[in-house]
């Protein structure tokens, strides 16, 4: 596993590369594409052990962290949506360059599914996209946000009993960060594009259920091409809840069952 | 051990360096980015800040040797002294930590000299007649909410069943024998090592007024070693930003007083 900044020198990208196990080299590559806000922090773990399953089953894996998350450059309200995505293409190219692999799979969960699949929309090659539990509607996921922390803020007020001498509460803030207009407008306009034969070649829908929504995304998208699969274990992550706000993403089955995925796409 | 060190700004103060600690299982960026821009802010005052993984947290690998948990929390936080003392000439070193990292923190400090501040947000602290009855009272006026920290408890397997009233083991620490507790305390301020404890309304359960860390060590002599911060309006991760700029406001100021000396600037 290495460690590095890369990108843009005021706004540097953390990413970690882990490389593939020296027996096993597909000479092919992941990128792994973090959901965004609070979501973030749940699953660092999970995608650290993740990277390390696929690394094992031989490829070169990188996660990394958009600017103003994790330890990029940044503020987190200084970005949008589309600085967003231009970190992915960043990502990709210097996954490309750092490991000489000859392919790229992307695989995003929540919102960096959304994300992932509008990079491939503005001209990234993949050769598989993973929409791991996408966020379909960037206006929904806000809505859901806003849903969230009202409750929240609610139950942190309630408790109140004293000495409450706090700095201003900004208005512009969800679950614990900071969204400004800019950045709800880019959300808003956020969901997951169609995308052509010639941009993917296969695309794998995993979700604890294969809802109507879904379901019209996978034909949108060619059910010749797109598959689902179940992620039962997903029902329980609580996206949408606020007690589990800060609970960790357990890894369970997920590592192995998105490694199947990208290996059995693969042959 | 991956961690990040934010250099100091224009005006560096020389050979002190502020360590802060991962907060339970959350890798080094910390609650909502906490420790990232806190991290930051310090830096901007001089201070060189590392924030690190401890073994078996976010992307750090789990220690070989056989030390006991809590052993294995005090070793990396020595040998980060030991690279910072090697790497950037530091001598003397504020430790800080939420929760676990609290409490690691402090017994890092106990057991290297080279600690000489220690802030602590929500780490140990001792019931009095006062925390209790307001407990039972708190718990009383908000049944919903007691309901589900209940119900929440009941759901964690990793609680063990024989927890005492007053320990934290919620938080993922055992409160230690008092005597113990105040065995340490002298050590610190014997020599000079200055403190900041903080408790937020999400300590409810077991801090519940502006002075109850002193008020549970009644003749214990800490030497004016101690400033002592209360903020129930706010939750153990300062989920709403008002709340969070207080918290790193306080840190900052006790830091530049105490060891710094410039002014503060704007974040």
């Amino acid at each position: 596993m290495q460690t590095f900044y890369f990108g843009d020198t005021d706004k540097p990208l953390l990413g970690v590369y882990h490389p593939p196990a020296a027996a096993e080299d597909r000479r092919a590559a992941v990128l792994l594409c973090y959901p965004l806000g609070h979501e973030y922090v749940r699953c660092h773990r999970t995608f650290r052990r993740f990277a390390d399953t696929l690394a094992r089953a031989g490829y070169h894996v990188l996660r990394f962290d958009y600017r103003g998350t994790g330890d990029s450059g940044g503020a987190f309200a200084d970005s949008d949506a589309g600085q967003w995505q231009e970190d992915i293409h960043t990502a990709a190219d210097e996954l490309l360059a750092m490991s000489a692999a000859t392919e790229i799979n992307l695989v995003g969960l929540r919102l960096g599914a959304s994300l992932a699949a509008h990079a491939v929309a503005d001209g990234l090659d993949v050769a598989h996209l993973v929409l791991w539990d996408p966020v379909l509607s960037g206006a929904d996921f806000l809505e859901g946000l806003a849903d969230m922390h009202a409750a929240r803020a609610r139950s942190i007020l309630t408790r109140a009993t004293e000495d409450c001498h706090m700095s201003e509460e900004c208005p512009d803030q969800l679950c614990g960060f900071v969204y400004p207009s800019n950045m709800r407008e880019s959300l808003c306009a956020l969901s997951v594009p169609g995308l052509s034969p010639a941009a993917v070649k296969r695309v794998s829908i995993v979700a604890p259920d294969l809802c109507p929504e879904l379901a019209g995304l996978r034909d949108r998208l060619g059910a010749d091409r797109t598959a689902f699969h179940p992620w039962k274990e997903g029902a329980a992550c609580g996206w949408d809840r606020w007690e589990d706000m800060n609970e960790l993403l357990l890894p369970g089955v997920i590592p192995a069952t998105i490694t199947n995925i990208l290996v059995r796409g693969a042959t | 051990m991956p961690g990040i060190l934010s250099l100091p700004g224009p005006q560096p103060v020389p050979g002190i360096a502020v360590i802060i600690a991962n907060a339970g299982m959350l890798h080094r960026v910390g609650p909502y980015r906490l420790h990232v821009t806190l991290a930051r802010r310090l830096a901007q005052l001089g201070f060189l800040t590392l924030r690190f993984d401890l073994s078996g947290i976010g992307d750090a690998d789990t220690r070989t040797d056989a030390l006991a948990e809590h052993d294995r929390a005090v070793a990396d936080l020595r040998e980060s002294m030991d690279f910072l003392a090697a790497k950037h000439s530091v001598e003397r070193f504020i430790l800080a930590g939420m929760c676990t990292g609290a409490v690691n923190a402090h017994r890092a400090a106990v057991e290297d000299d080279r600690a000489v501040g220690v802030v602590c947000l929500d780490g140990y602290a001792y019931p009095t007649p006062t925390s209790r009855r307001r407990r039972y009272s708190l718990a009383l006026s908000h049944p919903r909410k007691t309901l589900r920290v209940a119900t929440q408890r009941m759901r964690d397997a990793a609680q063990p069943a024989d927890r005492a009233e007053d320990s934290e083991s919620a938080f993922g620490w055992e409160l230690p024998p008092k005597e113990t507790f105040v065995r340490e305390l002298d050590i610190l301020t014997g020599r000079d090592c200055r403190m900041l404890y903080v408790f937020s309304g999400g300590a409810w359960s077991y801090y519940n007024y502006r002075d109850q860390f002193v008020d549970g060590l009644p003749g214990v002599e800490l030497r004016g070693c101690l400033d002592l911060e209360y903020y129930g309006g706010a939750d153990h991760v300062y989920t709403l930003t008002g709340s969070r700029d207080c918290l790193q406001d306080r840190i900052c100021e006790w830091v530049n007083a105490k060891f710094g000396g410039g002014s503060i600037p704007t974040p």
